[in-house]
Parts: structure tokens; sequence; C-alpha cells
């Protein structure tokens, strides 16, 4: 694990983008953002990257409805100060206000390395078979970022998954190529699934459940639970066959703050 | 038959707490899915609802024919009829059961898979011709639960707001 370095206590709300689809992934969003606020006493600037605030884009290939409107966010931001982005398939144990504050040292995005992240086939069985940067958590110094990232109204119009295009301009799967713009965050920061992404795996071919190393339910800083088919909810636009979380105790999290936000929802009701 | 209470009570707790999913055989209902085995190298799916956690194996044993019940049942899904929603008969015919929860439904029988499908759009319950086609269907109502063996295939003509738990068995 690293121990991420707190540049300053900046006052300053956190201004979190959140990626989520239009419709399906509601119960989440109010799930991750009350447990956000019940962590932080910082203030909290929320916006939702939907479909529906970009109905332009070309979106043929993404793996989600949101895959690459993250890459949006300098230029949202007019290329001016910090941005942090998450998926919104997460649930906050730690205040966010810390993972703001990171230092990133002068560079331009802040993102937790993924050992086992498939790269391209050109590089099996070669040591870059695996393992780059994930963009599931960026901190962006949106000023910094632009030099890395192409134009909104060529994003839209992008043929493909710009994000793999990025990631490619970046230096994947070369990591010596990224480090003088990318901060490797905290990987407690982006848990996949309860596991440690940033482990050094000595079998890249590792992807079995059984062969990741998990943290502790109280070392999470914010679960991701990133794979479509294990998630709980089951959004009607995963594809996947359901399948059944391995880590149930993290489950009866998800399903007792459920608990909570619905019923807070229902008092709308009365 | 009617419904057994556990199954009334997983219906009840289910369609308060969780948000529907998608079920290729409901096409267009909220469904929620609690169990199923799957025939490739999938590992059996069983829900992490804390109270399907704790009440599954009790809801299991008042569905199933023998103790085996969790070697017998393919899927346990719920089912929640909305505007749009309809509900297709499975191909793969086996033992299937339609415990309705909520709102009586029609449920329709037939040796003919085809002929079943060909139902999903009825004018006149009572104009049709059943008969001819080898076909019945029943009105089974609220709290009542109806059963076919693996001759037969099956399927809901399901309204608005209905809820049923469907449950598929695997051949033996």
């Amino acid at each position: 694990m690293l121990n991420s370095k707190i540049n300053k206590t900046s006052t300053e709300p956190v201004r979190l983008f959140i990626g989520t689809s239009d419709t399906h992934d509601r119960t989440i969003e109010k799930i991750y953002l009350y447990s956000i606020l019940k962590n932080t006493n910082h203030k909290v600037e929320v916006t939702w990257l939907r479909p529906s605030m970009f109905p332009d884009w070309r979106r043929k290939g993404w793996g989600t409805p949101f895959t690459c409107f993250r890459y949006a966010i300098p230029e949202l931001c007019n290329f001016k100060g910090r941005a942090l982005y998450t998926d919104c398939d997460m649930i906050n144990f730690r205040d966010i206000a810390h993972l703001w504050n990171t230092d990133l040292n002068g560079k331009a995005f802040g993102m937790v390395w993924d050992s086992l992240q498939m790269n391209s086939p050109k590089y099996k069985d070669t040591p870059q078979e695996r393992g780059w940067w994930c963009d599931s958590v960026v901190l962006f110094d949106c000023e910094k970022a632009k030099e890395y990232i192409i134009p909104i109204e060529k994003q839209a119009t992008f043929d493909g998954t710009y994000k793999w295009n990025f990631m490619q301009n970046i230096g994947s799967p070369f990591r010596d190529k990224s480090e003088d713009f990318v901060e490797q965050l905290d990987a407690r920061w982006n848990s996949f699934d309860g596991y440690d992404t940033s482990y050094p795996y000595k079998e890249l071919k590792a992807q079995s459940w059984e062969s990741k190393v998990p943290f502790d339910k109280d070392e999470i800083w914010q679960l991701h639970i990133t794979a479509l088919s294990y998630q709980p909810w089951h959004p009607k636009y995963n594809p996947h066959a359901k399948a059944t979380h391995k880590r149930q105790e993290l489950m009866e999290i998800f399903w007792k703050y459920n608990y909570e936000v619905k019923t807070l929802d229902k008092l709308n009701e009365i | 038959m009617l419904v057994p209470q556990s199954v009334t009570d997983l219906c009840n707790e289910v369609t308060t707490w969780m948000d529907g999913q998608r079920d290729q055989q409901f096409p267009f209902c909220d469904t929620y899915l609690m169990w199923q085995d799957f025939d490739q190298k999938l590992d059996r799916y069983n829900c992490t609802l804390p109270y399907w956690r704790e009440h599954g194996n009790t809801v299991m044993e008042d569905i199933a024919i023998k103790g085996d019940f969790k070697e017998e049942i393919r899927k346990i899904v719920i089912v929640k009829g909305t505007a749009k929603g309809i509900a297709l008969p499975c191909p793969f015919m086996s033992r299937e059961s339609y415990y309705v929860v909520k709102k009586d439904t029609k449920i329709v029988l037939g040796k003919s898979y085809n002929n079943v499908l060909n139902t999903l759009e009825v004018p006149d319950y009572k104009l049709y011709s059943w008969k001819s086609r080898e076909l019945e269907y029943q009105n089974v109502k609220e709290g009542e639960m109806l059963s076919t063996g693996n001759r037969y295939a099956m399927n809901a003509h399901i309204q608005e707001g209905a809820v049923f738990l469907y449950v598929k068995f695997k051949n033996q």
C-alpha cells in the first residue's frame, strides 16, 4: 500500500464528478453520496455525468453508459483548479477531503495502479501483459491535464472508446513513460470489490477471486463494486449473467445503506 | 394450492427494498433473482440480500418437492409486472411453478411451446379458441399457485403491479 501525502487542508468544496447512467443506478448513487456525507465535514459539490448531459456523443463500444464522460472534466472546469472523478458504484468509508487534498506533486493526474489491468493482446507473455492506471477514481489538475486530453468536441465524435486512446497516449503499457504526469493514489481509495488492485502479484495471470489479495473491511477507504455481474443491484444495462459477490460482509453494508436511503426516500410518501 | 407464507413474506420484502433487474424471460418487467444454477461452469447465483440469506432455505424447503431442494431447483425469480412488461414461456421444458402473490394472473398451459407463445396477445379470453390450439388457461387467484410437469409449456399474462414468484426446476 502507498502512503499518500496530503498536500494542504483546503476549505474549498470538493468538486466531485460522478459517472453514472440516466436511471439505472439511482439507488447506488444515493448510497454513495450518503456514505460520502456521513464521513466528511467538507462541502461537496457533485456533478452527475449522465448520458442525458451528453446527448450527441458516440458511445459505441463503451462498457457502461458513462465510460468516457470523465475525460470531459478538465474542459468542463475551464482547465482551472482541481476536480475529482469517480464512478457511481462506490461506497465511501473515509473523509473524501483526504483524497481531494492528496498531493499530486505537480502532476496532471492521480490514479490508483491496477496490477491486473489487461493490456493490448500484443503484449501477451511480456512484462507488460498486465498493469495500468485505473481511471475509475481520477484526481485531475485540470490545467495540467489539458495537454493530455483531446477537446470535448473531438471526444464526442471519437470513433471507438476514447479511454483506450488516452491510455495509449500517456504511455500504456509502459509505466515509466507516465511517471512524470501520473501520481499514484493509495489503492484503498479504489478497492475493486474489496481487493487490493496495486498488490504486486507475481503471477500476473491470477484472475480468480481466490488469488486476489483482499483488504480487511476496516482497511477500505472507498469500496468500488466494479464487476458488473457482481453488483448486487444488477443494473439493467449489464448484458452479462448475474453473479454472487464474493464478499458477503461488504454486501451487508450495501444492503444496510440501501435500507437507510430508501427509508429516507419513503419520507416523501408520508 | 396456496402460496406459502414464506414466499409471500419474501416477495413483500424484496419488492419493497430491492431495485428491479432485467430477465430475458420477463422483458420489461422488474425482476429480482434469488437463486440460479447454471448448466455452464458459472457459479451458482445466490442473492446477497440479508433477508434472503436468512430465510432462503425456508422458502426453498416450502417450494421444493423433495428434500434435496438445492439440487432440484434451477431458478427462483420474483417478477413484478410493469406497464410494458410481459412474460415468455421457457423453451426448455421442465417443471415450473408460479406463486401468485399480488393480483390474479392468467396462466396459459399447452404442450406446444409455439402455441403458448402465440397467446401473448389475447383480445378476449372467452372468445379465443383454446381447445383447438390444445391450450388452456387458468385464472390463478392471488395467494394461489400453479405448477406443471416437464411436458408442458407455461406462461403468465402478467398485469401491471402483479407480483409472482417463478420457479424453474431441473429435469431429474
